[in-house]
């Protein structure tokens, strides 16, 4: 028996599991399950010379259906200093979500210390779930640090998976940042929760390849009353900070 | 700070038209190849004909990127908008640029058009200083067509964020002046500022700039608190928190890429 996971590979497609299913449909795959799937489709994507991720930008306007899945990624702009890669997942031949990624050489650069988070590590916090269907425990572990789910404001969290995105294969840590600030809105997402407010997009900053089993998101949103939002976020590890990541809210009213 | 607007027919701009393309003027050439065109120009084209079309008029802009391929030569310069993706709410704009001929970068744009109600509004809190409030310390010449006015270094900064002020005093091109969405992009281009203090031992030319937007920005002025994020590793992640003179309206970063300058070999 292998460990849970997000997909199962198999004749070229990626069946979804139950951890991929939407929040707010369940007929349809949450983002961190496309968006994860997306950004390992440009980790796999042919290169030249040694690259890594700099920034991926992901489009999950339209709803990836729960059903199987091809992915596919095409190099835009090949280069030994940097490269950008389209990637796209597809459901019965119809492009479903897509992601734009730009990789770059490992140079040489001045080390400046980040600002410390301050934040309480994992292992000092409660369990908490963010949203319903990535629940604690499985397929993610998730402890909040600051602010909590049915609260105004922003707030932070700590998300460890303990589901392979692909059955057998363990996710790079790139990826697992990915899934873990999709989720995001479950914590901070600028208004009440009678509110519906599906993320449309997801784009990550790195400023180095995060590393370990632990990844911190501390999260904000704006809103200003135009209809959508933005939720800003700072990624860590357990060295400390690593990048930034951005979605669009778009609000409506259920029913 | 107070300047007298020159009459249109005597305003600088950075391009002018020609047949369905535009050519660079002075304003826009590169400070690295004079046969080239700048980022920043490249960045107000963008948005010049983004906002021309009828996307920019019926929904809201949530994210531009930008992507520099290569050096635009300073010649005509196209740029293709087509929608990449189309629904009623969220629509997704590509673009190609061209200069002589050449794909020379690419863009995207991400249009919201909300329907029904939308949440009350947060209170918006304006920017604790004003580009008044430091008139004495101009960036660029004010040939540029720049007004860019850095009151606070990150240095002098608690929170190690520069305070940058933007506004644009030539247009993009003839009677086209510079709408806040393009004010915005072009503040988004000095990431390279927040490097200053290394500016002896290395360059760090940027390649791609990305806004997110929380509302529309209104006004000629843009701020924006700029920080890199710079761990060692080859690049450096500008993160810039943007807002006008009402309060923020987005983020934007850089990604900008060290490389040690040459020594001039002493003769």
């Amino acid at each position: 028996m292998s460990a849970p996971a997000f997909f199962r590979a198999e004749s070229g497609l990626y069946h979804p599991l139950q951890p991929a299913t939407a929040p707010w449909t369940r007929k349809h795959q949450n983002g961190a399950a496309a968006g994860g799937l997306l950004t390992r489709e440009i980790e796999r994507a042919p290169m030249g010379a040694p690259l890594r991720l700099a920034r991926i930008t992901i489009e999950l306007g339209r709803a990836t259906p729960l059903a199987p899945t091809e992915a596919r990624s095409r190099v835009v702009r090949d280069g030994k200093r940097q490269q950008l890669v389209e990637a796209e997942l597809l459901v019965d031949g119809e492009v479903c979500a897509t992601a734009v990624g730009l990789r770059v050489n490992e140079g040489e650069a001045p080390f400046e210390a980040p600002a410390p988070h301050g934040l309480p590590g994992p292992d000092e916090a409660p369990r908490t779930p963010l949203t319903s269907v990535l629940g604690e425990g499985w397929p993610m572990q998730t402890r909040v640090v600051r602010g909590a789910r049915d609260e105004a404001g922003g707030g932070a969290y700590w998300t460890r998976f303990n589901a392979d995105l692909v059955e057998g294969e363990a996710a790079s840590a790139t990826v697992r940042a990915v899934m873990a600030c999709d989720p995001a809105a479950g914590i901070a997402n600028g208004a009440s929760r009678d509110w519906a407010f599906p993320n449309i997009d997801l784009s990550l900053y790195f400023a180095r390849v995060p590393d370990g089993d632990w990844i911190l998101t501390e999260a904000d949103a704006e809103q200003f009353g135009e209809g959508f939002g933005l939720i800003s976020s700072v990624l860590s590890d357990g060295e400390g900070r690593f990048g930034y990541a951005h979605q669009t809210l778009l609000y409506s009213k259920p029913g | 700070m107070t300047t007298t607007p020159a009459p249109p027919e005597r305003r600088k701009r950075f391009y002018v038209a020609d047949g369905d393309g535009f050519v660079p003027t002075g304003l826009s050439t590169s400070p690295w190849r004079r046969d080239a065109q700048n980022g920043l120009a490249l960045g107000l084209m963008v948005v010049h004909t983004l906002e021309a079309r009828p996307e920019a008029k019926a929904g809201k802009l949530a994210r531009l990127t930008l992507d520099i391929l290569r050096p635009a030569p300073a010649q005509l310069t196209r740029v293709a908008w087509r929608v990449a993706r189309g629904g009623r709410r969220v629509r997704l704009l590509e673009a190609e640029l061209t200069a002589g001929g050449e794909v020379a970068a690419r863009a995207s744009a991400l249009f919201v058009a909300p329907t029904g109600p939308a949440p009350e509004a947060q209170p918006l809190t304006p920017p604790g200083a004003l580009p008044q409030d430091a008139p004495e310390r101009l960036i660029m010449p004010r040939e540029t067509g720049l007004l860019a006015v850095r009151d606070v270094t990150r240095k002098e900064s608690p929170s190690g964020r520069q305070s940058l002020w933007l506004k644009l005093t030539a247009d993009i091109a003839p009677g086209a002046p510079a709408s806040p969405i393009a004010t915005a992009v072009a503040i988004s281009d000095f990431g390279g500022s927040t490097l200053r203090d290394y500016s002896a031992d290395w360059a760090y030319p940027n390649m791609d700039i990305a806004v997110h937007f929380s509302r529309t920005p209104r006004g000629e002025w843009v701020h924006a608190a700029s920080a890199p994020m710079m761990l060692g590793h080859g690049v450096a992640v500008v993160d810039h928190h943007l807002s006008d003179l009402d309060g923020p309206f987005g983020r934007a970063h850089q990604t900008l890429f060290l490389s040690r300058r040459q020594k001039a070999a002493r003769a």
